[in-house]
């Protein structure tokens, strides 16, 4: 098995007179949860799109298990998306069915539990839930599959407190040992202690990839002070 | 993996076309027996008359309502489940965008079959239950049609039948692919995405025209050349059906793979 | 278990050093089975990575020993506890120092306040 999960070779994405990525390298490696910390519009969700073949590099290439983007790459990484965007006329137990069929990395019996363990009604439809509920069932979705790469753009945006304990504890207890799990936020000091690596990416630059234990040790500064540092306006 | 998207595309596009289809029966019905009722009216006046004369609007209303539905619906799910929200699931499901594509396609030409039988179908009722006339007369009529069709004419009746079907097929499938080529097209672009889509999907239609033109001037040369002083044989009318049947699939494979080559190179969720 | 973090710090470093304070105030009793590294991440928040690196780090110590078959167990040598315990009273002390003298007072007057403390209470 390659120790690295997913590289990004001179990676730029241009929209119509903006430049949203501009020559990233840089590579993930496997068994690490690992923070993509960025201000707003920094670039993060164009490369996690990127990543999951729903938006196209302008130049140069990313790889997932050393293919880019496809069928393949889709079957090894889950997504979160940064909105729910599951079909919400359809019931939990549905969804729970269709991401079953789909992805035979899927643990059916898993997510019925963490559905249960939640109190939510597998016959309920997606849309008659509440805001957090959505994220916790479309989260539950994601982290019940056995993937290699999970990829998560926002997990804990727009919810609250508990809803975020709730969903990094989800995150925590579902890791597996050979997978990497990629968070990207901006809320750092709520994911801090659960980071193993950070990368800190600015205006579609990385400007900083380092272990959290390094950060700290050398720098005497936890990363959200580091991240405040750097990114000061 | 198709299979399984499209039962999916089934339910969901189900979910609204199958109750109008269910109206529209059931509304059939509902003026037909009122036209059944008519002699009775003596005891019902004006109140029923003008209620059988609403039932009977509604009906063809509802007839042309599930047509039309039947194809905004298709350009609708296209649009909704591939290149909006819903896409960032279905593209991110390790199927291919052939698939993908197929899965949409497969179901809307069907819900659109099924709209025009669902039409045929309740006409039928309205006419057998309105009307004094029975099943039995009606098919015999039919039967008895095709008969004489066959006697004076040689006419090879089961073939322009499959013909006419697979042109219909062909020619249903077709324009949903020129339409979900142009979405594909125009939603690969960041801004003002529906009005390119619109703006491609003339540009394909004018070009079509003209291809169409032009191809139809060079077939009457070809025949003119080929045919002078020659019997016009009953083959050249099915000569002339399978090339329509063949341009319209080259068309069809056309914006398929134009819809394809967007979906996997352009996509441009956001 | 009740776990804090500072946020300049190692991660894993701090783990090590509260699960140290677990076992000195007899929180984790001696000989008991320490859960999972599963569950101990999931109960105080941080990467099971982190968490599975500071009880390595543990077990090397001697603190913690692990049975194959059965899982980590926390050590039933008083002694070592007991050296711990002194550990962690000697680093204590030496931080308490450390700020005192922030304030202005050397060993000696500090010893002094403390002892003028106590008659006090």
């Amino acid at each position: 098995m390659n120790e690295i999960i997913m590289q990004c070779n001179d990676l730029c994405k241009n929209y119509t007179g903006k430049q949203a990525l501009k020559n990233l390298n840089f590579s993930i490696k496997r068994g690490r949860i690992i923070g993509l910390l960025g201000p707003n519009g920094s670039g993060k969700t164009t490369l996690i799109k990127i990543a999951n073949a729903l938006l196209t590099p302008s130049s140069g290439r990313i790889l997932i298990n050393d293919k880019a983007p496809g069928i393949e790459s889709k079957r090894a990484v889950a997504y979160l998306s940064d909105c729910v965007c599951l079909p919400d006329w359809m019931r939990v137990g549905e969804l729970v069915e269709l991401f079953a069929s789909f992805y035979d990395n899927f643990i059916t019996q898993k997510a019925y539990e963490m559905i249960k363990n939640l109190g939510i009604d597998t016959n309920a439809r997606l849309k008659t839930l509440s805001k957090g509920n959505k994220e916790k069932v479309q989260l539950i979705l994601v982290m019940s599959r056995d993937a290699d790469l999970y990829l998560l753009d926002e997990p804990m945006g727009g919810v609250d407190p508990a809803t975020r304990d709730y969903i990094l504890n989800t995150i925590i207890s579902n890791y597996r040992e050979n997978s990497s799990v990629v968070i990207s936020t901006h809320l750092i000091a709520d994911v801090e202690n659960i980071l193993d690596e950070v990368i800190f990416i600015n205006n579609g630059e990385i400007v900083l990839q380092d272990m959290v234990d390094n950060i700290r040790e050398k720098q005497g500064k936890s990363v959200d002070l580091l991240f405040r540092e750097v990114f000061r306006c | 993996m198709l299979g399984k998207l499209i039962k999916y595309e089934f339910r969901a596009s189900g979910r609204l076309l199958l109750p109008i289809y269910g109206a529209v029966v059931i509304m059939g019905l509902i003026s037909s027996i009122f036209i059944r009722l008519r002699p009775d009216f003596s005891f019902g006046g004006k109140l029923l008359t003008v209620a059988s004369a609403i039932s009977m609007i509604l009906f063809f209303v509802l007839i042309v309502a599930a047509i039309i539905a039947s194809y905004i619906f298709a350009i609708y799910r296209y649009k909704k489940n591939l290149l909006d929200s819903e896409g960032y699931l279905m593209n991110t499901l390790p199927v291919s965008v052939w698939q993908n594509i197929s899965a949409k396609l497969i179901p809307a030409v069907i819900y659109q079959l099924l709209s025009i039988v669902v039409a045929f179908i309740a006409g039928l009722l309205f006419f057998i239950i309105g009307s004094n006339v029975t099943a039995t007369d009606l098919f015999g009529a039919a039967e008895r049609f095709f008969e004489e069709l066959a006697r004076v004419s040689n006419v090879h009746l089961w073939l322009v039948l499959a013909e006419i079907t697979i042109l219909l097929l062909i020619s249903l499938a077709t324009s949903n692919l020129m339409v979900y080529a142009a979405l594909s097209a125009g939603h690969s672009y960041t801004n003002h995405k529906m009005l390119i889509s619109v703006g491609v999907y003339v540009i394909f239609y004018i070009a079509s025209q003209f291809i169409n033109t032009f191809l139809l001037i060079a077939a009457g040369t070809f025949l003119d050349n080929i045919l002078t002083g020659v019997e016009l044989t009953d083959a050249l009318p099915h000569m002339l059906m399978g090339g329509i049947i063949l341009l319209e699939t080259a068309y069809g494979a056309i914006y398929f793979f134009i819809s394809g080559y967007f979906m996997k190179n352009k996509l441009n969720l956001q | 278990m009740q776990w804090e973090f500072n946020s300049d710090r190692a991660i894993y470093a701090q783990i090590i050093e509260q699960m140290k304070l677990f076992i000195v105030s007899g929180e984790l009793k001696p000989g008991n089975k320490v859960p999972s590294v599963r569950e101990l991440a999931s109960d105080a928040g941080v990467n099971p990575n982190t968490m599975q690196k500071a009880l390595s780090e543990l077990e090397r110590s001697g603190l913690l020993f692990s049975n194959r078959t059965s899982g980590r167990f926390i050590t039933e040598d008083d002694s070592m506890i007991q050296d711990i315990k002194k550990e962690l009273a000697n680093e204590n002390i030496e931080n308490f120092l450390k700020n005192m003298e922030k304030i202005g007072f050397d060993k000696k007057q500090t010893a002094e306040l403390i002892l003028n403390f106590e008659k006090r209470g």
